[in-house]
Formats: C-alpha cells, structure tokens, sequence
C-alpha cells in the first residue's frame, strides 16, 4: 500500500514533469502559413500609350501571372530582425519585371535597364524617396530600404510604368507561385491576421490561429475574403 | 505643291480611305503572352496664373483626356478631347487634338501607320503640348507667336504651329534611326483647329486645306541623345483669302532638333526656317529655342528655356525684326501626379528693345486611369 502511495506519488511527479517538459518547449515552437492565392475578377495590365514618340516602342506584353503581384505577409507580426536581401526589378519593354517584390528591412533592390532607351526610376514614398536618374542599356542602379512600408517605384520618363516594393521588419511574407500557392514558415504561434496585397486590388486581410509545429491554412480570393464554408 | 480644288476637297475622305486599306492589309502581331487591357485612359490639367510687371493677371485652364481602344493586332484608336481657357482673352476652347487609327508593329525595325487628326509630324516642340511633358509653364514660343506679316496685307503666321492636322503618316525606327513620312492638310505655319469659329474676321478663322508633304528622321548615337531634322513643303497662301492676294503660294519649312539626356539633366534644342513664297520673292524666319530641366532631389527641379525669332518687315526685308523670351521655372512635385511650379519670365516682343518681365505660378495635374 505504502508501494502503492509512494508509486503513485512518483507516477504523477514524472507525468507532471513529462507533461511540463512536453508543453514547455511546444509552446515556443513556431507553426506555419499556407495557402492559395486566387483573383476571381478580370484584372489587365495596363498598355503603354505612345502617342507623342518620334520612334516606335516595343510592345509592351501583360505579365504572365497577376498572381506574382500580390504578397501575403503576418500583419501583426513582431518586429524581428531577417537577414537582408537582394532583389531586382528589370526595366525590360517599358516595363518593370516584375512589378512587385518584398524585401526586409535593410535590403537592397537593383533597378537594371535592359531597354535601348533611358529610363529615370524614382520613388516619393513616405517609405523612402529617391531618384535614381537616367542610365542606359546595360547599366544598373540599386537603393537600399532602412524602414519598413510600401514604395511605389516610377519611371519619370515613361509614365505608365509602376512598381512596388513592400519592405517588412519581419520575415514572414512570400509572394505566391505562379498557382497560387505560398508556405509561411516558422510564424509564432497565436492568433494573427494574414494579408494578401495586391498592387492594384488592395488588402485582403484574414485571422487565423497558428497552432504551434502546425501548419494552419487560409485562402484568398481576390478582392473579396474568401468564405468560412469555401475553405476546404 | 498646289492641288487641284476638287482633289483638295475629297483629301479627307482619300486619306480615311487609304487608312483603312492599309490597316486592312496589315500584317498579323505575333501572338502576345497574356491579354492586356482594351482601354488605356489618362488626362492632364493644368491651372496657371501669370501676372505681368503692371500686377495684371490671367489665368489659363487646360485640361485633356487620351483615350487608347486596343483592337487588337496592333491596331489602335487613339482620340484626345481637349478644353482650354485661353490665358490672353479668357475664352473657353474646345477641340479635338488626336483622332486617329493605328497600326504598330515593333521588332528590330519597327513600322508604325496612322491616319485621321494625327499629332504634328513636325518638329520636337509640338511634342510639348500636354502640361505633364512640359519642363516649364509657358510652352516653346515659336508653337503660338505670331510673327509680322510677311506677305502684304497677308495672315500673320507662326514659325511653327502646334497643329493636329489631318492627315496619315509613316514610320519606322529602329535602335538607332527613325524615318517618317507624312501628308497632312495643314500648314504648319498656320493654326487649323478642327473647331473653328464659323464667323472669323479676316485671318481669323481656319485657314484654308494645304496639302503638306513632311519628311524626317533622326539618328540615336547612343542611348540618350538623338538629332533629328525634318522637311515640309507645301502650299501656306491661297489665292482669294483676301481681295489683295491672287495668287497660291508655297513655303518649305526646314527643322533640326536634338535631345540629350544623362543622370538628372535633359536637354532639348530645335532650330526652325521658314522660307515663303510672297509676292515680295522668298520671305525667310527662323527661330531656335533651348530648354533643359535639372532634377536636384526627388521632389525639387528646374528647368528653364531660351527662344529667339527672328524676322523681316514684308515690305522693307532688310529691317530685322526679333522676338526674344527666357523663362526659369523651380518646380516641385508634390506626389508622381501633382507639380507645382513657379517661373519668372522675360520677352522681348518684335519691334520692341524694353524686354515684360512676368511671375507665373502652376499646377499640373496627370493621371493614368486604365
């Protein structure tokens, strides 16, 4: 009997400590995002006019996928340091490509000109304000971005070129496949609200719990938020 | 070149016709990756106010829309309305400036044809006329100054008109050349608005149809500096105008133009001759105007310009008459889509030594909105 007391005492200190060695960690185990990106309204690229050029453009095509301008992003995300990148957005056909990148704080972005043509990318973005001036064919100019926030980029030359840099303090943003598709990897676990922004549609935002070592799933559906009762 | 009254009078219906045909036969576009959009739409406006040394002001309003339907293999319908409050009598002016089809065709040697109201096929300063493309508030002189008459008892003119002139034309360019070859019903000496004041006075309404021949080109060395010239014969006088004027007359136009642009600066140049035909022999003018803007932050610019015109009196040849201006303009743009700008001008008008001095504050206003 005393066995049986004492045994049950040290079964219960042993689950106990089992269960607190088994939650402690978990609790600060990072979950995950995915999901699939879909626009269900027709959106076009916007033409180049040319009305008043003494030479002939090149054509100026529609990107292949209006799904590789949007970005998904935790938007109530801690600040937390990530290591800073390099990004590039070509000039190529009086066009930026692509026309949308996401960065982290502190990173750099490349403007390269790959058009026989001057082009003159600026920005006058609370984010950051810059002007890059005119450079050739073959040539290249970067600016790096200190803070977070959305930078629209233009050409001072050619008005109907835009782009836009998303620079976040976090690392928890992507830019879906060419599907659709986008993994959020080691989010803190809890409630959050993710965004899915598009250049010209705005913000879709949606809360989601990330349970922790978990991946959770949300949908968009471009503009409007997707259904409770359409998620799978 | 003069043309027979009947030809002239059927040149509209000639040129839409020859238009179509050639879009008819127009070669197939290579097929494109995705679809882009039908319609491209975007306006400018502008508000300016110029007061003079004596604390007289005006205030000019302008305001347009560029409307692009996309129809497919390359083709195009381009038409641009236009309302204007003029500065000088406060009159409100309503035209059509672009009305056009047409058909594109890039690659290594792009092929560009358009036909209907087509923008001037002459000249770099006509390429200015939309506030957003202008470094400046006042436009180059030579577009609206009219020059003494050269022609007695004759219309004035203008060393180079901003013109939409009907008419169809051809181009070609490549990385380092462009070619154009044009037929328009305007003289470029003369203002023809396709809205026009049913009871002029005397010179004061459209001129009559001239059917112009324009020639140009231009070379690219490298990326950032082009030097282009053009030709443009045709008639500039009709004979019946006026009661003195008996007979048709032609003139030739002769440009030469340049643009450079490196870092922050541009430049731009144009020299323009005239060479008419009057009742006096062969009348010149001639005229050039620099101007150059200078980007000193994101937000800041200046940008500035010289004109000079110089002419004769008709009657006595050796009398020189000049027309002097300068503007400098300090610019700054408030978003990509608002710039304000204020400028300090000077001009010395013919006959005159005194040299107006004007103040001259703006804002413009461009938005792409498809």
């Amino acid at each position: 009997m005393i066995f049986s007391a004492r045994s049950s005492v040290l079964v219960a200190a042993v689950l106990g400590l089992a269960l607190t060695i088994d939650k402690e960690p978990a609790a600060q185990e990072p979950g995950s995002v995915r999901g699939r990106v879909s626009i269900d309204i027709p959106i076009t690229a916007k033409r180049a006019t040319s009305t008043y050029s003494r030479s002939i453009p090149a054509v100026a095509l529609a990107p292949e996928s209006e799904l590789r301008h949007v970005v998904v992003y935790v938007k109530d995300a801690p600040r937390t340091p990530a290591p800073a990148m390099r990004a590039e957005i070509r000039q190529r056909n009086e066009n930026f490509v692509p026309r949308v990148v996401a960065v982290t704080v502190g990173s750099t972005v490349e403007f390269p000109n790959d058009d026989p043509i001057y082009h003159n990318v600026f920005s006058l973005s609370r984010t950051k304000t810059f002007d890059l001036g005119r450079y050739p064919k073959g040539k290249s100019r970067g600016e790096r971005f200190d803070k977070p926030g959305v930078v629209k980029v233009f050409c001072q030359i050619h008005s109907h070129m835009s782009a836009t840099v998303l620079v976040f303090d976090h690392p928890w943003f992507a830019i879906p496949d060419e599907q659709g598709n986008f993994d959020l990897r080691g989010v803190p676990p809890g409630m959050h609200q993710i965004t899915a922004w598009h250049e010209r549609l705005g913000d879709t935002t949606l809360p989601l719990r990330v349970e922790p070592a978990r991946p959770a799933t949300v949908d968009f559906v471009l503009p409007i938020p997707a259904r409770p009762e359409d998620r799978p | 070149m003069k043309m027979p009254p009947r030809l002239l009078a059927r040149a509209p219906t000639v040129i839409l016709v020859t238009v179509a045909a050639i879009l008819t036969l127009a070669a197939p576009a290579a097929a494109q990756q995705a679809q882009p959009s039908v319609l491209s739409i975007d306006s400018a406006a502008s508000v300016d106010v110029t007061a003079d040394a004596n604390g007289n002001q005006v205030t000019g309003v302008f305001l347009d829309t560029l409307v692009v339907g996309d129809f497919g293999k390359n083709i195009q319908a381009i038409v641009r309305p236009q309302i204007q409050r003029l500065a000088n009598n406060g009159e409100w002016n309503r035209q059509i400036w672009v009305a056009e089809m047409r058909y594109e065709r890039p690659g290594p040697v792009a092929f560009r044809i358009e036909g209907g109201y087509i923008p001037s096929p002459v000249g770099l300063a006509n390429l200015t006329l939309r506030p957003h493309m202008n470094p400046t508030i006042a436009v180059p002189a030579e577009l609206f100054t009219s020059i003494p008459s050269l022609e007695v008892r004759g219309p004035r003119v203008n060393l180079m008109s901003g013109i939409y002139p009907l008419g169809a034309q051809a181009t070609a360019s490549a990385t380092h050349w462009d070619a154009r070859v044009a037929l328009i019903d305007t003289s470029p000496l003369r203002l023809r608005r396709v809205f026009a004041d049913p009871n002029p006075p005397l010179f004061g309404g459209n001129p009559p149809r001239f059917m112009n021949v324009v020639v140009g080109g231009g070379i690219t060395p490298f990326v950032g500096f082009r030097v282009g010239a053009s030709l443009t014969h045709g008639g500039w006088l009709r004979a019946g105008e006026s009661p003195t004027i008996t007979t048709s007359r032609d003139a030739n136009l002769y440009t030469i133009e340049s643009e450079l642009s490196f870092r922050h600066t541009s430049l731009a140049s144009e020299l323009v001759h005239d060479a008419l035909d009057t009742s006096l022999g062969t009348r010149s003018t001639s005229g050039w105007y620099v101007q150059g803007a200078q980007a000193l932050t994101p937000r800041w610019f200046v940008a500035g310009r010289v004109d000079r015109i110089q002419t004769t009196l008709p009657t006595i040849a050796g009398l020189e008459q000049n027309f002097n201006g300068t503007e400098q303009t300090l610019g700054f743009r408030v978003t990509p889509e608002i710039t304000l700008r204020v400028s300090h001008r000077m001009r010395q008008a013919f006959g005159r030594d005194a040299w107006d001095h004007f103040g001259a504050a703006s804002i413009v206003w461009y938005r792409r909105w498809m």
